[in-house]
């Protein structure tokens, strides 16, 4: 069992600045998430743990070996793709026998690692099937198996041989929305049954939130932040995290910062909305309120004023859209509440204790 | 809207369909006539048949002609040793190509794409070009009416080389880095992955390189002088010339000597076929 630790990592394509500076120790046993905008640099950051990619500049370290320069087959890290990458003319069983062929093993009944007889590595392969739900399949070739079962396939090859580390790259993109809910609540059983160390590459914030201990938001090639997915969605530490994580995505308005009677306040244009007290603002400092749709409401003597230019309905909430001095601003509400009527205008207010607040030279989280 | 949801292009389908069948006959047809005139030169009396004509159809048929084509000269000696080299050139080059497309296909090195080109471009020049100047070096090497004589010129293969690096080429990248995870080396990933992924290419290589060996000429007549080490078509001249009138003899052992071929082309049709229609569709 391990942890992986970036130290100072950077990886470069001829002029392309693929991951900058990453510093991250991932703790042994978590669920770590890479999430990011396509990109972004999170694959690449992922391949430098599986040895698929040198980093040009830090060290990358395995439990609490550097592993720069060490070949993929000897860092005991195991890797599911996105396209499965399962060998198309081998059998189930082939491809989940085959990361068993090529190095020495624990034996199934304990002992010191040694290379598997065919019935040793019969019990493996089994194992890993079962785990998986393929006992079925094992004498088919992948391309007569659904996606769906490609991918237990691919699952199936990479926990085989008890890796220390469980890489994934958008294992979940090619499978359809239900079997991707799914597979979903599978990982994370596979992940505690299996008790090693989980890192996943995605863009789909759903995934992050759902399966993640810990999310690595990632844009640009820089970590923007890192932490528990509750801690991510309710204190983004910077603008671009606040606005990615969400949907839909917080509202944002520019302000000013003043001093008021009874604490701080954002001034935008003749909207005046009163700050949390205790934020360490200055006066006259330009900042970029943003407040979460659902902690947004309609009221009869809100500070913000706009329009309403829709209404989407989808059953359990709806989602009513507002033209803000020439913003589009969303509020997310249960569907009981009345309809508001297009183009009349509402007066909005926002849940004092629920505002972020940024620099907006920085775009850094002010608190 | 033709009932078979295709749009019409005003035929029916019926019709569209004989269209069909009439060109495909008439290709074959066309394939299929020079065949079917050498078995009838083979089977009729020579004078018989230039007296009617040339006819369509075998006359004074006689069957002894396999015979006789048989035990005239050497032939079995020369198909067993055609065999022989054969089977070394297509193994070489099989193996030659492969080497090098995996190198060309898959490792960095400085200069690939101009040592590529130089490469292919060497391999690419006729062999009458360099015909003179190998056969000089053969006999340096005293190398005339010997196995590795008749082989060494074709050992690599500029086709061979590029076909195979455009199939490893298509190998996905995510499939290799699989294959590096599950601790496959060069070898492996060459054995155990790359060739059997490229099969049906692998297939017809092999084949094309059998039949361009079997029917090597100009070669083997260069590099042999005496009489047993004649490679088949070699042989065949020399049945068809030594005695002219007797033309059925000749093409009944030309006939012979296709055996062999048609037992390879027979055996590898599928792969022939997948061969040919590689990368046509995805897959
Ligand atoms: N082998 C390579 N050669 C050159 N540039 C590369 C290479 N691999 C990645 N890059 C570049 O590095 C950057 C990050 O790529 P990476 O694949 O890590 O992104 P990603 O976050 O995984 O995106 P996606 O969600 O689209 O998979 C991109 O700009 C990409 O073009
Ligand atoms: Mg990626």
């Amino acid at each position: 069992m391990a942890g992986v630790e970036f130290k100072g990592v950077w990886k470069r394509f001829g002029d392309v600045v693929a991951v900058e500076d990453l510093t991250l120790e991932i703790i042994d046993r978590e669920f770590l998430v890479f999430l990011g905008p396509s990109g972004c640099g999170k694959s690449t950051a992922l391949r430098m743990i599986a040895g698929l990619e040198e980093p040009s500049e830090g060290t990358v370290s395995i439990g609490d070996e550097v592993v720069n320069g060490v070949d993929p087959r000897d860092r005991d890290v195991a890797m599911v793709f996105q396209s499965y990458a399962l060998y198309p003319h081998m059998t189930v069983y082939k491809n989940i026998e085959a990361p068993l062929l090529t190095r020495p093993m624990e034996p199934p009944d304990g002992g010191a690692p040694r290379k598997l007889t065919k019935e040793e590595r019969a019990v493996k392969v089994k194992e890993a099937a079962a785990i998986l739900g393929l006992e079925a399949y094992l004498d088919r070739k992948p391309g007569a198996l659904s996606g769906g079962q490609r991918q237990r396939v691919a699952l199936a090859r990479a926990i085989v041989r008890r890796p220390r580390v469980f890489l994934m790259d958008e294992p979940l993109s090619n499978l359809d929305a239900k079997l991707r809910t799914q597979t979903r609540l599978e990982l994370v059983e596979l992940w505690r049954r299996l008790g090693i160390t989980f890192v996943y590459v995605t863009h789909d914030q759903v995934e992050a939130m759902t399966m993640a201990s810990r999310v690595a938001i990632i844009a640009e090639g820089r970590l923007q932040q890192l932490g528990p997915p509750q801690d991510v969605y309710e204190r983004p530490a910077n603008l671009f995290v606040a606005r990615f994580i969400g949907s839909p995505p917080m509202n944002t308005f520019d302000a000013v910062a003043r001093p008021a009677a009874g604490g701080m306040v954002a001034q935008a244009g003749a909207a005046v909305v009163p700050l949390p007290a205790g934020l360490g603002v200055s006066p006259d400092q330009a900042v970029t309120v943003a407040v979460r749709p659902e902690h947004l409401h309609i009221t009869a003597d809100g500070p913000l004023d706009g329009i309403v230019r829709s209404v989407e309905l989808l059953g359990h909430e709806q989602h009513v859209i507002i033209e803000v001095s020439g913003e589009l601003m969303v509020i997310r509400q249960p569907s009981e509440e009345p309809d508001p009527v297009l183009g009349t205008t509402v007066r909005l207010s926002p849940e004092l204790g629920r505002l972020h607040v940024f620099d907006q030279a920085s775009g850094l989280r002010v608190e | 809207m033709a009932s078979d949801g295709h749009p019409s292009r005003g035929l029916p389908r019926s019709i569209r369909n004989a269209g069909w069948y009439l060109l495909l006959s008439v290709l074959s047809v066309a394939v299929l006539y020079p065949v079917w005139m050498t078995i009838v030169r083979a089977l009729s009396e020579p004078f018989v048949y230039i007296n009617e004509g040339q006819p369509f159809l075998p006359v004074a048929i006689d069957w002894g002609v396999f015979n006789t084509a048989w035990a005239e000269g050497v032939m079995g000696r020369s198909m067993l040793l055609t065999l022989g080299v054969t089977a070394i050139i297509t193994i070489a080059q099989l193996v030659t190509s492969m080497l090098a497309a995996y190198a060309f296909a898959y490792l960095r090195f400085p200069f690939k794409t101009v040592l590529f080109v130089l490469l292919i471009a060497t391999l690419l020049l006729p062999i009458e070009v360099t015909l003179i100047a190998n056969i000089r070096t053969i006999r340096e090497l005293d190398w005339l009416n010997s196995i590795q004589g008749l082989s060494a010129p074709f050992l690599a293969s500029a086709f061979g080389i590029f076909l195979l690096r455009q199939g490893f080429m298509g190998v996905p990248s995510e499939l290799r880095d699989a294959a590096r995870l599950d601790g496959f080396g060069h070898i492996a990933f060459l054995r155990k992955v790359a060739l059997p992924v490229n099969r049906p290419i692998v297939g017809s290589f092999v084949l094309i390189t059998a039949l361009g060996a079997w029917n090597n000429y100009l070669w083997p007549r260069a590099a042999v002088t005496e009489q047993r080490w004649e490679t088949i078509q070699v042989a065949l001249r020399s049945i068809s010339v030594s005695r002219p009138e007797r033309f059925n003899v000749g093409v009944a052992a030309a006939i012979i000597a296709s055996v062999p071929i048609l037992v390879l082309l027979i055996v590898f049709q599928k792969q022939i076929i997948r061969g040919l229609t590689a990368g046509a569709v995805k897959g």
